[in-house]
């Protein structure tokens, strides 16, 4: 292990899938916003923001976890299963407040799965170019 | 193959079990002359968040172990594979969010 897990040139890049999430909530956003379903935008942007806070929460615990130089902190396990307890609650309080369009909410929460597949596609353009 | 025979005959056991209960509500609601809709509805989100769980938990498992393996026998490519499995805890992660969303969902139709 070698520190904070640092992107070596060339090699995949969490930050970079970061932006692309961001990048496809805005894809995602915009396209119900076009539609003209505006009922479901905050449902979207609330789902977008959840995917896009799990994916940062996972790589905060895990980077800190294995930054250790071989060592791994036994604390992250904790810090995992609180995280993954305060996104079932924050979901259970999307869905059951009924103030957002659930089908708006998994929309949004679909924008990690397009993240990673734009990441992936821009990965393999770019290791084909070279 | 036993393990295979076994898997089998509890998974018929199972579903044994559930079509006998489903029918016996069946059975009570038609002559209470009420809807086991509700029924089914509790069921799907039950069994529904319980095989996304189950199969989540056992591909973070498998991603995790395979990742540390690696990492374990090769500590220069921790890069090359730590970043690949934090992705796909993610999306596993994810997909139980999802089933979880329509777990609620359903509940919330209860």
């Amino acid at each position: 292990m070698t520190g904070h897990a640092k992107e070596e040139p060339g090699a995949p890049s969490l930050r970079s899938a970061e932006r692309k999430i961001l990048l496809s909530a805005g894809v995602v956003l915009g396209g119900i916003a076009v539609a003209g379903r505006f009922r479901m935008l905050p449902g979207a942007a609330v789902g977008a923001a959840i995917a896009y806070g799990n994916f940062f929460l996972i790589r905060k615990i895990l980077e800190k976890a294995f930054s250790g130089g071989g060592s791994v902190r036994k604390g992250f396990i904790v810090q995992y299963v609180l995280k993954f307890f305060g996104l079932v609650a924050v979901v259970y309080l999307v869905v059951r407040s009924g103030w957002f369009d659930v089908l708006g909410f998994l929309l949004g929460l679909s924008c990690l799965f397009l993240g990673v597949l734009l990441e992936g596609l821009a990965r393999a353009a770019s290791m084909k170019t070279k | 193959m036993f393990r295979r025979l076994t898997f089998s005959f509890l998974l018929a056991l199972l579903l044994v079990a559930v079509a006998s209960v489903a029918f016996a509500e069946e059975g009570a609601a038609a002559a209470a002359g009420g809807s086991n809709v509700k029924t089914f509805i509790a069921l799907a989100a039950g069994f529904g968040i319980a095989i996304a769980s189950f199969g989540g938990a056992l591909g973070q498992g498998k991603a995790i172990a395979a990742g540390l393996e690696g990492i374990a026998r090769n500590p220069s490519a921790q890069n090359k594979i730590f970043i690949p499995m934090i992705v796909g805890l993610a999306l596993i992660e994810s997909l139980v969010i999802y089933a979880l969303v329509i777990a609620f969902v359903l509940v919330g139709k209860l």
